[in-house]
């Protein structure tokens, strides 16, 4: 065991069982999985990603490239979770990743002993020849290698929600710096969020022995975030990563609400948050770097701040022997802490040669580190001396420092590009590269405890200002000031060996050098050649190491070398918590008619068009396919009386003295001359003259009409009047609004629908509602409005009530309809009864077609101007031989027609060179008995009575047809002026 | 002609549902009309109204009441009247001055109410609902739905289109479900 005897934000007095790779363990509450297996003295955590080599926790935060782990079982495993960050729960199973059969003898290490020929790029040279081996056997081949955790292969059973915050100020990182910022802006009256990736609030400063205020630096931040939790404007939000920084101070934020439970019993397990702030405190803190040497990757060899954290924080002795290698003072603090912590420290080793170490242990100065040894874990080290000699170590612990990192990335979400300072030998933000964000603390380059609270306070006074808030000034904390002088020291030069830069993607120093030496030398290039820092870390550790390699190579300083661009997110997300709230019933809203409970009742089936639901067919007893259904419907309206629910086709109430002008714009046909009490078809086309959308509109006074849209271009009509009313001629007095939902519109269709309505409605005498007439109507009481309208080509008519009665309505009609041999039908049979009359849905309107191609000419007036007008004259679209709408049937032995099929001429090959056209709508027509179908066909209007084939490819159909009038149904039209 | 009766469809909400600390339910009114004055009338229609009413329309994104009936932006040029009025009423004033139209069966007005509901509402509404005052309101997206949200006495009114409001009951409850048992962690 390495559990130190005191200390740490653990809960000693209570231990939490989980297992690693089915063994038990036991943790306390506060450990994560990281800390709780190194407190039971495991070192090995899992393997690299190509070359298989055993690897331990690097780090103690979001940054561990080495710790990853599969969580969870099931449908719940979660794969590539870093053990720094996952807290232990009760019950908790943890599995080590890309490892056969186990991660104490992985098969796949072989690689490592492959490694000369699996070097950077080695599979752009290897795997060359023969070419399709490349898909079907070597890359599946390298996948399968390479690799991180397994999904679990079953959908994903996790709630995961979306919200929106809003803030005056938010506060990324409850360091020092943030802890200070939020607190001075809370003092302020601003509305506070302060946002930490941690489960406790402090930062560093819960990884330190030090004092702020007078006390321990935990207690002080335990004091401030409960001070800050007590304030009504602030927001204290643990477990939360603000991930990406977006226009509009709209920052990305995933805070892992049930991560750390057995049982989340309903609660989502991660909310991806959009938080809305005027002003921004990055307060994130920096990163330890490592420093490259030969086998700087042995468990055991860490982070020195790791190191320090798993003791001060999770009361860990990550060894019993440790050495300390560095190039900056902070290293020595290691070395202080661990003999204080009664660890016994075997050497200090710290590149310098114009320091002297104040620690009671051996040192070593103008030292590195050239080697290290030991089976799944260091045992010992080899350090070249100043004067060139060579020591062994024993350690079973190296705690590595080689400078911090600011944690600079939310500022380059928008293409910021990061500043050097030669100082700290490290990038620093650059100012404004983010509109309202300002930097504090580490993250700005300031790693005092002293420094990151004053620009803490600083960033938040300003912030304060800017809102014009009041100006506090609280207590300054006392705390230590100390900067840590540094020298850089990115690699060590002169030995053999692989040096790990980037220990996720197995890069090495020699990898880099390849890179140069292949001409990748651009920072971009050699990113994407190595694949340096495209790992789940995203480089966090390796980028700076890999930047300086590349400057000595090319001679240049490191900020000329440049840096790769960050991108959200600055840690990796679970997709089901990107996609939150879009997965079941949140992909997209349903929308219901009023009489959709009736329709289930009856056993419709249903289908979605656009959102709405709508019936189908409605299945009698005995009726087991639904053409039975279909056909049955179709004739029962042409011998008798169907009813169906239409409600979904779009309404709009257009108002206003210039009503009639503004219709004479939109549609191609004139509307100002339509007689009150009247209908006429419309056809609305495009400015760029393709057909829009058609439908009837209804004259209900002198200043006031109806128009019905197809149900799915409702919502565009509605946007392309309101665009053509506002923005065209805004000097029309016309006002427009949706009626959709206010009225339950009703079809009662078939040679008997006048003799039904008379049973409810006063008057539906053919002189009160003509073919095309409209007026306003009551039934049982209720105000309605009737339409003399047919898509059927019956005689038939539309029923409009207000909603409410929608399901009361429909229910009376199909009862009295069945009474007189008819009944309910669907979209189906609606479908099949509008294709045998002719009749355009936006499977032939799609968008590519002109009036002209409908056969339409007729319908665009001469006397006046409107859309679509003029570009629907261009030559493209006049051309004699474009595809025309015709109808067709067939004439050989195939009798059968399929949607989608491509026409070609009789002798032709169905190759898309000799397309003549293609089919959009079929059915079997009962009324016709056989397949019918509608298509566009080139010159087709000229080309009535010849014979053509429909051919599908795909199911493997060829189909001898006529083409004929698409109206097969009663051309004359007298059934529905009946 | 036949002696029958249509009967209005049952509410979309029977009883209210209440969850954790949230409570949603179905306040439908007994009128909403659509008001939209035509060019140069707004004096005129606010002349008028207000001997029907009592009340002028109010300014984008207010809203005015007297006596259960209230006037509300509800977009570009337009207004809801919600309340007890008839239509032959606002018709007969408004004539000739602005488009009216019954919007009563367009909508359905639901309430969320109790000490989650600001919460819950951040997961279904991407405005900033605490800056929106009494006597405000707003046309904006819920749960990928239009609609008017209004703050109201311990939580808000939202208006949703009648065809939408089971999706809206759906995904209200749902948050309001998970919000309850995020509370319980």
């Amino acid at each position: 065991m390495s559990r130190l005897p005191s200390g740490g934000l653990i809960d000693r007095d209570v231990s939490i069982p989980f297992t690693f790779d089915g063994q038990t363990y036991t943790a306390h509450p506060g450990d994560t999985l990281a800390s709780a297996l190194l407190a039971n003295g495991v070192r090995l955590m899992g393997r690299s990603f190509k070359y298989h080599r055993p690897r331990g926790v690097l780090t103690a935060g979001s940054e561990e490239p080495n710790a990853l782990m599969e969580i969870g079982v099931g449908a719940d495993r979660i794969p590539n979770t870093r053990a720094t960050t996952q807290e232990v729960f009760n019950g908790m199973v943890a599995q080590s990743q890309n490892r056969f059969p186990k991660l104490q003898a992985d098969m796949l290490a072989v690689n490592d002993l492959l490694s000369p020929f699996l070097g950077a790029g080695f599979y752009y040279k290897t795997f060359m020849w023969p070419k399709k081996f490349w898909e079907a056997v070597y890359e599946p081949i390298i996948r399968r290698a390479a690799g991180l955790g397994r999904l679990s292969g079953h959908a994903d059973q996790s709630i995961y929600e979306k919200a929106w915050a809003y803030c005056d100020v938010l506060v990324v990182g409850g360091g020092p710096a943030g802890l200070m910022a939020a607190l001075t802006a809370a003092k302020g009256g601003a509305k506070v969020i302060l946002a930490d990736e941690d489960f406790v609030i402090g930062g560093r400063l819960n990884s330190e022995q030090t004092v702020v205020d007078g006390k321990h630096s935990q207690q002080w931040a335990v004091d401030v975030a409960t001070q800050l939790e007590a304030m009504p404007n602030v927001r204290v939000m643990s477990r939360t990563t603000v991930t990406g920084a977006y226009d509009g101070g709209t920052y990305g934020a995933v805070e892992r609400v049930a991560d750390h439970v057995e049982d989340a019993q309903g609660a989502p397990t991660q909310i991806f948050w959009r938080i809305v702030a005027k002003h921004t405190i990055l307060a994130a803190g920096a990163t330890e770097r490592p420093i490259a040497f030969p086998d700087n990757d042995r468990p055991g060899i860490m982070l020195a701040s790791a190191v320090r954290t798993y003791a001060h924080r999770f009361g860990v002795a990550a060894g019993q022997r440790v050495a300390v290698f560095t190039n900056n003072d902070d290293g020595w603090r290691t070395a202080r802490d661990a003999l204080a912590a009664g660890v016994t420290v075997t050497a200090l080793i710290d590149t310098r040669t114009d320091v002297q170490p104040d620690v009671d242990c051996p040192t070593f100065t103008g030292a590195a580190v050239i080697g290290t040894g030991g089976r799944l874990g260091i045992e010992r080290l080899s350090v070249r001396t100043s004067d060139g000699s060579v020591q062994q170590i024993n350690a079973d612990c190296l705690a590595v420092s080689g400078g911090w990192n600011p944690s600079l990335h939310l500022t380059g979400h928008m293409g910021g590009k990061p500043t050097w300072r030669d100082d700290i030998a490290a990038f620093v933000p650059t100012v404004g590269a983010i509109p309202n964000l300002v930097v504090a603390g580490a993250a700005n380059g300031n790693f005092s405890t002293l420094g990151a609270l004053k620009e803490g306070m600083v960033a938040a006074k300003a912030a304060l200002k800017n809102l014009g808030l009041k100006q506090v000034r609280p207590k300054m904390p006392n705390a230590d000031d100390a900067q840590d002088a540094i020298s850089p020291y990115w690699h060590v030069p002169d030995v053999k060996g692989r040096a790990w830069l980037d220990f996720q993607n197995d890069v090495t120093v020699k990898d880099i050098a390849a890179a140069h030496r292949e001409n990748f030398r651009s920072v971009e290039h050699m990113k994407r050649y190595t694949t340096l820092g495209m790992a789940t870390d995203q480089g966090k550790l390796s980028n700076m190491g890999a930047l300086a390699v590349m400057a000595e190579l090319t001679g240049q300083s490191i900020p000329e070398t440049g840096t790769t661009i960050f991108r959200p997110p600055y840690t990796p997300v679970q997709m089901g918590t990107l996609g939150a709230g879009g997965a079941g019933k949140g992909f997209a809203p349903e929308r219901f008619t009023s009489s959709h409970d009736w329709a289930v009742s009856r056993g419709a089936a249903m289908i979605e068009v656009g959102l709405w639901h709508r019936a189908s067919w409605f299945p009698l007893n005995g009726e087991t396919h639904w053409r039975q259904s279909c056909d049955r419907e179709v004739d029962m309206v042409r011998r008798a009386v169907g009813v169906c629910d239409v409600s979904t086709l779009g309404k709009i109430d257009i108002q206003g003295p210039d009503a009639g002008v503004f219709l004479d714009r939109i549609y191609t046909n004139m509307f100002s001359t339509l007689k009150v009490g009247k209908v006429r078809y419309g056809l609305m086309l495009r400015e760029d003259g393709m057909v829009l959308d058609d439908g009837t509109t209804a004259r209900m006074g002198e200043n006031h009409f109806v128009m019905t849209t197809t149900t799915g271009a409702a919502g565009p009509v509605m946007s392309h009047l309101e665009f053509c009313a506002q923005c065209l001629w805004p000097e029309l007095d016309v006002k427009m609004i949706s009626v959709t939902e206010q009225w339950a519109q009703v079809a009662v269709a078939g040679p008997k629908s006048r003799e039904l309505l008379a049973e409810v409605i006063d008057d539906v005498s053919n002189e009160s509602f003509p073919f095309m007439g409209c007026g306003e109507t009551s039934i049982a009481g209720v105000n309605g409005r009737l339409f003399r309208i047919s898509f059927s080509g019956e005689l038939a008519y539309e029923l409009a009530v207000p909603s409410r009665y929608g399901e009361a309505l429909m229910d009376e009609l199909v009862k009295r309809a069945e009474a007189k041999g008819g009944g309910a039908y669907g979209m189906e049979a609606l479908n099949v009864l509008r294709i045998e009359k002719g009749f355009l849905t936006h499977a032939e309107m799609d968008g590519r077609v002109t009036a002209a191609d409908l056969g339409m000419s007729g319908m665009m007036s001469k006397k006046k101007d409107f859309i679509g007008k003029v570009s629907s004259q261009r030559e493209g679209l006049i051309n004699p031989m474009r595809e025309q709408l015709v109808g067709l049937k067939p004439v050989g032995p195939v009798r059968q027609i399929l949607g989608g099929s491509i026409m070609v001429n009789v002798d032709a090959e169905p190759t898309r060179k000799n397309m003549q056209g293609h089919v959009t709508s079929v059915c079997y027509s009962p009324t016709l008995n056989g397949m019918i179908a509608l298509a566009f066909v080139k010159g087709g209007h000229t080309r009535i009575g010849q014979t053509i084939r429909a051919v599908d490819l795909l199911r493997n159909l060829d189909t001898l047809v006529e083409i004929v009038s698409p109206q097969f149904h009663d051309p004359a039209g007298e059934k529905l002026r009946g | 002609m036949a002696d029958f009766k249509l009967y209005p469809n049952a509410d979309l909400i029977s009883q209210p549902i209440e969850i954790g600390e949230a409570v949603l339910a179905c306040n439908q009114p007994a009128s909403i009309f659509s008001v939209a004055p035509f060019k140069g009338q707004g004096v005129a229609v606010n002349d008028a109204l207000k001997s029907v009413v009592n009340f002028a329309l109010p300014a984008v994104g207010k809203v005015a009441s007297k006596k259960h009936i209230r006037a509300m932006w509800a977009g570009q040029g337009q207004w809801f009247i919600v309340g007890d009025i008839g239509l032959a009423s606002l018709t007969a004033a408004l004539n000739t001055k602005a488009a009216v139209t019954d919007q009563s069966d367009a909508w359905v007005v639901l309430t969320l109410c109790g000490a989650d509901a600001p919460e819950v509402m951040t997961r279904l509404c991407s405005l900033d609902l605490s800056a929106l005052a009494q006597g405000q309101t707003a046309r904006a997206e819920f749960a990928h739905m239009m609609s008017c949200i209004t703050p109201i006495a311990g939580g808000f009114e939202i208006m949703i289109m009648r065809s939408f409001a089971k999706t809206a009951i759906h995904h209200t409850s749902d948050s309001m479900r998970k919000f309850a048992a995020l509370r319980a962690l």
